[in-house]
């Protein structure tokens, strides 16, 4: 059974690449385009990892992320946080709000892949 | 004109006046915003050129990539007129082993066919020694006669008696030679019986030999050309297989070029970005004159609610870095690590 990897960014690029990157290791990917669509996304199927944007319309990743760990299906799903965001105050923002893991944008595939290895259980 | 209406003018000449300062005031405290925003649409530019640059070096390294492993396959299996390999290529090795495995069966079936005439040659001697034992049996009927009439010689010796001495030692040696021939020619005949004996068995195991070997030579040659036919089948859906592999090295190269001219949309949108950088810097310098000359009635303008939305929607250190360069500042702080798992 393959792992299912929720990925919220309002980026079609980024969401492609991610989605690449996650599908040639293996995963199976839903794709959500802000906050609130990953929310709902997260309503109809449960998921066994999020990479999710900071900066989104109608939600933030910030938001999103305090809106998934107020569920408790998704209370302790490892959640990456891939952000152009490079400012501590913000990092720190994101692990207050839940997120396990903080990837700065441009990504390396390899890299992204070894962060996920290190957070999924 | 009344002293009312003297006063309503005033006032509407102060109220244009606040007005005005209001608006010379805005536009001070806004002004800092277009360059800020050139310098970021200019930076945003390069970035982005810098990365179709890198994207289209990629493009290009991932074509050479596919092609020189089609042309190195190609080159292996001697396909497609490339070349030879380092051992002549697949096709030239395969043609070579061929010919050599030929050359060997047919060296195996000439060894083969020397042993049958060998069999037939040991035949031949066999059947003359048959004669020489023919013969032998003349040469006893010879000295069995020769013993007869040295036997009557003697008994004609002993009737003539004494004068018949003589005539009896040429009998005696008459029986002795008969004797001694007979002797010499049973010696021969045991000979050749062993001979001819040894003869057929040899002949009797090569001969069997000979005949195994026919069949094994047989069995071995079809199945070095059914081993040949499948090495050659498997080599001719390698060459298919390389060809397509060519084929399909082609359509990447075809759609790398597509997407490296798609890809100059990025030219475009330099050029667009930089008319519009161009377009700020003119509203700048045309707005900016008339502002220095009059100068500012509540003294340097406060930084614009605009210009603080720009600084504060900020997420990259290198935009950060760009508004510290025009409009001076706190540069940015040094990048944390990429990667923190919390």
């Amino acid at each position: 059974m393959p792992r299912t990897a929720l990925i919220v960014d309002d980026s079609v690029t980024i969401r492609q690449m991610v989605s690449f990157t996650l599908k040639q290791a293996g995963f199976g990917v839903v794709e959500a385009v802000d906050g609130q669509d990953g929310l709902e996304r997260l309503s109809a199927q449960h998921v066994d990892l999020i990479v999710t944007d900071l900066n989104m319309p109608r939600m933030d990743g910030i938001a999103f992320i305090r809106g998934l760990r107020a569920r408790p299906a998704s209370r302790h799903t490892p959640v990456l946080m891939l952000t152009t965001e490079s400012q501590e105050s913000k990092r720190l923002e994101g692990r207050a709000a839940g997120a396990t893991a903080w990837l700065v944008k441009p990504f390396h595939p390899d890299k992204l892949l070894m962060v996920i290895g290190k957070v999924l259980p | 004109m009344s002293a009312r209406a003297w006063i309503g003018i005033v006032k509407g000449g102060w109220r244009r006046f606040r007005r005005m300062a209001e608006l010379q005031q805005a536009v001070a405290a806004h002004l800092p915003v277009l360059p800020v925003a050139g310098a970021q649409l200019r930076d945003a530019s390069r970035q982005a050129e810098q990365a179709i640059a890198q994207v289209g070096g990629n493009f290009e390294r991932m074509v050479e990539c596919a092609r020189a492993s089609v042309a190195q396959a190609s080159q292996l299996m001697g396909a497609g007129g490339v070349g030879d390999g380092p051992a002549g290529g697949v096709e030239a090795m395969l043609a070579t082993s061929r010919k050599t495995l030929e050359e060997l069966l047919v060296r195996i079936v000439e060894d083969g066919q020397v042993c049958t005439k060998l069999v037939e040659r040991m035949d031949s001697l066999e059947r003359d020694m048959q004669k020489i034992v023919r013969t032998l049996a003349d040469v006893d009927r010879i000295s069995f006669g020769n013993t007869i009439l040295a036997l009557n010689a003697r008994i004609e010796a002993v009737h003539v008696g004494e004068r018949g001495q003589g005539f009896e030692l040429i009998a005696q040696e008459l029986w002795t030679q008969a004797r001694r021939s007979e002797e010499i020619t049973e010696g021969i005949r045991g000979t050749i019986r062993q001979l001819a004996g040894d003869a057929k068995e040899a002949m009797a195991e090569i001969g069997s030999m000979a005949c195994a070997d026919r069949s094994r030579i047989a069995a071995l040659q079809q199945e070095v050309r059914e081993a040949l036919d499948r090495f050659e089948g498997a080599h001719a859906d390698m060459q298919r297989s390389l060809a397509e592999a060519g084929e399909r090295s082609e359509t990447l190269s075809g759609e790398i070029a597509r997407a490296v001219q798609t890809m100059q949309f990025q030219d475009r949108v330099s050029q667009r970005i930089e008319h519009i950088v161009e377009a700020l810097e003119s509203m700048q310098a045309a707005i900016s004159q008339p502002l220095d000359r009059a100068a500012p009635p509540g003294g340097a303008a406060p930084p614009s609610a605009a210009a603080s939305l720009l600084a504060n929607s900020y997420t990259m250190d290198a935009e950060r870095a760009v508004h510290a360069a025009v409009l001076g500042g706190a540069p940015a702080a040094d990048s944390l690590s990429e990667v923190e798992i919390f």
